[in-house]
């Protein structure tokens, strides 16, 4: 049997009404189903980082997380913090060569903004890091970035 | 890497819950925080036919005094506990010891309950269970049974938690003046290899009330009685904590596995058990 059920979601500002399965990921139906597909797969175990996105603020790993679940829910994913501009994220991962292939990158994104919005501490850029895996640059460009971010994340607010 | 085709059903009460879980007749499991769950549907490990998603199950995020314990509703998330407001009196050292466990997007979702009750051996939280003798309440049609931590825990992952019941709070009821865990893990926010935890009160300059637990170095965590014997009546100092150090890292029984030898564990228990000591020193709970 497969059971299907009528769900709202909220996603980057824009209100979705969607019959789901109830086995669906949050993942697969931002990539597959609503074509989000700047949030990308990795390990698809909550081990990578790489499909992190916010749910209602909070960031967590949406490889692990049934849609059902987040029913009525407000997600944004990288494509929203695009489209909403003005975080100092993008610019600092460029300016450190923070990115080399890109597949981590969105994850790195995501995670980043919900550190600077809790209010970083200059000590906790390395912490904050350690939950997404990068293969490529390695983390002393993407701590860099995050300590960069986060200072011009402070002086503009 | 999709989970099986399976039947979720979220329930807004707790007797909907528990009567999900009685008509699922062995084949529901609970779904709470999902984080380690989730990647077990994943990757095939777990197919169970009915998830009981409680996440809207009302009354079990609540984190509170009662008398001496301290109650801790299953709901409660690790960064919920690791950033709580108000003072956790006895218990202040449980943000630390939270603070160890997975990453940010672990915390926000992850649950004290779900946790306790996926009995990963080597938890944080089910180790702190035993250091503060938590008794945890557990919920079905035939009402609230209070079970102790060491009989609440079978093995890996297996609990005394029956098919039709729910895991609703767990009463630390141990507070101390002092405590502290530490672990050794591979990588920051991975399960560690061993874990130590150890909290004592000092009354009239003297060790008193000891307990020490310890995951990693035996079939289940387990108490080091032959630690606290050592510890109480004793001068906090060096020497005290370098010998009882020595004592746990004598009684424990590991085994040898990839992670590391019964050898190694035993170094470990040492070191982690006398580093917990001074760490208990300096940030007094």
């Amino acid at each position: 049997v497969t059971e299907h059920r009528h769900i709202r979601l909220e996603v980057n500002g824009r209100s979705h009404e969607l019959d789901v399965v109830h086995r669906i990921l949050l993942s697969d139906l931002l990539r597959d189903v609503l074509r989000l597909t700047g949030t990308h797969l990795g390990c698809e175990h909550g081990v990578c980082g790489a499909c992190t996105v916010l749910v209602d603020g909070a960031p967590v790993c949406s490889c692990l997380l049934l849609a059902v679940s987040v029913d009525g829910c407000r997600v944004e994913t990288v494509e929203g913090l695009a489209a909403a501009g003005g975080s100092p994220l993008p610019g600092a991962l460029s300016r450190h060569q923070a990115l080399q292939c890109g597949f981590c990158t969105a994850g790195f994104l995501v995670l980043g903004e919900s550190w600077l919005r809790r209010g970083p501490d200059r000590e906790s850029a390395r912490e904050a890091v350690s939950g997404n895996l990068c293969r490529c640059t390695g983390y002393a460009g993407l701590i860099r970035a995050f300590e960069d971010a986060a200072e011009e994340h402070d002086s503009s607010t | 890497v999709k989970p099986s085709p399976l039947l979720h059903r979220r329930l807004g009460s707790l007797s909907g819950a528990l009567s999900a879980l009685a008509e699922a007749e062995g084949e529901g499991k609970v779904l709470a925080g999902g984080q380690s769950l989730v990647p077990l549907l994943n990757l095939r490990l777990a197919a169970p036919q009915v998830l009981v998603d409680v996440q809207d199950v009302p009354g079990l995020r609540h984190l509170r005094r009662e008398g001496d314990e301290l109650v801790i509703g299953a709901l409660v998330t690790h960064d919920r506990l690791v950033r709580y407001p108000a003072p956790l009196p006895g218990f202040e050292h449980l943000r630390a010891a939270g603070e160890l466990i997975g990453h940010l997007p672990v915390r926000a979702r992850c649950t004290f309950g779900g946790s306790v009750a996926h009995a990963d051996l080597l938890g944080e939280w089910l180790l702190l269970c035993l250091l503060h003798d938590a008794l945890l309440d557990c919920a079905s049609f035939e009402g609230l049974r209070q079970v102790g931590i060491v009989d609440f825990l079978h093995g890996p992952f297996l609990t005394d938690l029956g098919d039709a019941e729910l895991l609703v709070q767990v009463r630390l009821r141990r507070p101390f003046a002092y405590a502290a865990l530490r672990e050794f893990a591979r990588r920051p926010g991975d399960f560690a290899v061993v874990a130590v935890a150890v909290g004592f009160d000092v009354v009239g300059g003297a060790v008193d009330g000891s307990r020490t637990a310890v995951a990693g170095a035996g079939p289940v965590p387990a108490m080091v009685p032959q630690a606290e014997a050592v510890f109480d009546g004793g001068t906090p100092s060096a020497w005290l904590f370098a010998h009882a150090a020595r004592v746990a890292a004598a009684s424990v029984t590991p085994t040898s596995d990839g992670a590391g030898s019964a050898d190694y564990r035993r170094v470990l228990v040492a070191g982690l058990l006398e580093e917990a000591c001074h760490e208990v020193l300096r940030t007094a709970t």
